[in-house]
């Protein structure tokens, strides 16, 4: 029982979903895939404690994203996927919120997809991307091109900023709104005072600007001009 | 290598990318992220040369990434600045602009008009045919010599790429009737073997579109037709259009992506049969990359094969007849 994806063999995926009937759904589906299913059924302490039981070599993980509500876990899914990113462990992200915002984690979690788009295909497609990624193979859609971004607005909560942006050479019309941890944003107190004074900063980031859906744009790397 | 020129399948919008032994040039950089990985993907960190032909953003998005880049050297830009334009993108073009002039990373050069542009290789030569010195002193807004105001397209470049040998490519951009009439009134020769169709083959400003046709493909002369065009965006190209190019013997047509007037449904084609394309992921991709040799003023003669095979898979393909054609003579020679 395996499931062969770019010359890796996943031979079994654990299942993370704080409500038993969903992680039973999860297995069915892994079941049908002739793989074996792991049930996280106990609370998750932290990352480690996750990771610990995990092959990082055979193992596939799929997590929803809504995880903290009834004390299963002491984080949310896109923090494990960051995590399984920084392992190498291929890995999906469902939910059944619209639209998928992931705390500024979009550029470690290759799929994400809501519960209704969830099935094998989705899986065995996500498995790939990040199996792509981790080998530095990037699809159109979620290569990092490092271009300019505008920022049109943005509003403090706590340790996180709610940026209003508009990346030019994705759409040049349309903004999108994400969350960017302040300590990764260049010489903050400049940035308020532009934006205070003229209404728009420029930086620059790594983004995906080949997606074609704003639910699939990440942020990383930001710098000066 | 021959010196080559690549039209690129960026969907809706323009950018080619020639190259001439180690040195790079640009014409118009497109929407999206595409020129950048092209760049990337072909190993080239270093560009001579960015041309853009208008401040439309269609053409000029794409090269925010390209100066915006850590991969890639940019050593000069010549723009058709458009003064008009106090859009928000035109504004991050000139901050970034900006940044990089400041930090001498960048030789930036204002106003373009016709005349030689100068080009660092041997065997490649660049004449810009439009605008005029009149009309670039008028800009955008102003006046053309007829009295007709000018507008971001009818002002923009049009460039052509000739090779010493006598062929050349005419990347015509976003020019319109007054564009062609101010040519031909200023007695320049207009001749290319390749033409990338203006306006991605849209409607060329007011007029009539088949007189346009006629006029522009009666003054190239040329027998390849490129056009630059987006599956989602104004069903380009045209049908007169291709219909015109047709009639008027032009030997060769191809589109970088699939128009729904040939095929109503996405279709896509077997990995690694395109060259490069934005639209390939989603079946939006006719021909792709278009590659044009400079020395012979052909194109690449597999991917002329391998657009013939998918053409003959399309439900209604305008331009079935030249790609069939022209397919018979590559097998004769």
């Amino acid at each position: 029982m395996s499931l062969a994806i770019l010359n890796k063999e996943i031979r079994r995926i654990h299942v993370i979903d704080d409500d038993p009937e969903v992680r039973g759904a999860y297995l069915e589906h892994v079941k049908d895939m002739d793989v074996e299913g792991i049930d996280v059924s106990n609370s998750i302490v932290n990352i480690e404690s996750l990771f610990s039981t995990i092959d990082t070599e055979h193992d596939g993980i799929i997590c929803d994203y809504q995880l903290t509500g009834r004390k299963y876990s002491a984080c949310n899914g896109d923090v494990f996927g960051k995590a399984a990113y920084d392992r190498h462990i291929p890995f999906i992200l469902s939910s059944h919120f619209k639209p998928l915002s992931l705390g500024g984690q979009r550029r470690y979690i290759p799929k994400a997809v809501a519960a209704d788009d969830f099935g094998i295909d989705a899986v065995r497609e996500a498995f790939e991307l990040c199996l792509g990624e981790y080998q530095g193979s990037f699809s159109l859609r979620r290569r990092p091109i490092r271009t300019l971004v505008r920022i049109e607005g943005m509003k403090p909560y706590g340790a996180v900023y709610q940026l209003n942006v508009v990346v030019p050479n994705w759409n040049p019309t349309d903004g999108v709104q994400i969350l960017i941890d302040a300590s990764s944003l260049p010489d903050l107190s400049k940035l308020q005072a532009e934006i205070e004074a003229t209404g728009e900063a420029r930086l620059t980031a790594e983004v995906n600007t080949g997606a074609t859906d704003s639910n699939e744009l990440y942020f990383s790397e930001w710098k000066s001009l | 290598m021959s010196a080559r020129l690549s039209v690129l399948d960026v969907g809706h919008g323009n950018c080619s990318v020639f190259r001439e032994d180690k040195h790079v040039g640009i014409i118009d950089a497109g929407r999206g992220p595409y020129a950048s990985i092209f760049i990337e993907s072909s190993g080239i960190t270093e560009i001579d040369l960015i041309v853009i032909s208008h401040a439309d953003d269609d053409h000029l998005a794409g090269v925010i990434g390209l100066l915006s880049s850590e991969k890639i050297k940019v050593n000069k830009i010549r723009l058709n600045a458009d003064a008009m334009k106090d859009t928000k993108i035109w504004r991050d073009v000139r901050e970034l602009l900006q940044s990089q002039h400041n930090q001498g990373k960048i030789s930036v050069e204002l106003g373009i008009f016709q005349g030689k542009l100068h080009w660092s290789g041997n065997d490649v030569s660049l004449d810009v045919l439009a605008p005029s010195i009149y009309n670039t002193l008028s800009g955008v807004g102003g006046k053309d010599e007829s009295g007709k105001a000018i507008t971001s397209n009818s002002g923009s470049v049009v460039l052509r790429v000739s090779h010493k040998g006598g062929k050349s490519v005419l990347l015509a951009s976003d020019m319109e009737d007054q564009t062609l009439q101010n040519i031909l009134d200023s007695g320049q020769d207009i001749n290319a073997s390749v033409l990338v169709f203006p306006h991605h083959g849209g409607r060329p400003g007011s007029g009539s579109v088949e007189d346009f046709t006629d006029r522009l493909i009666a003054a190239v002369k040329p027998s390849i037709i490129l056009f630059s065009n987006g599956r989602e965006k104004h069903d380009n190209p045209r049908p007169e259009i291709v219909s015109r190019a047709c009639a008027q013997g032009v030997s060769y047509i191809a589109c970088t992506q699939l128009s729904k007037n040939c095929h109503i449904s996405p279709l896509k084609q077997q990995p690694g049969s395109l060259l490069f394309s934005a639209g390939a992921d989603e079946g939006k991709s006719c021909a792709g990359t278009i590659e044009v040799n400079l020395e012979s003023g052909q194109c690449h003669g597999g991917q002329t094969e391998a657009h013939k095979a998918f053409v003959n898979v399309l439900s209604s393909p305008m331009c079935r007849s030249t790609v069939v054609a022209t397919a018979a003579a590559n097998e004769i020679h």
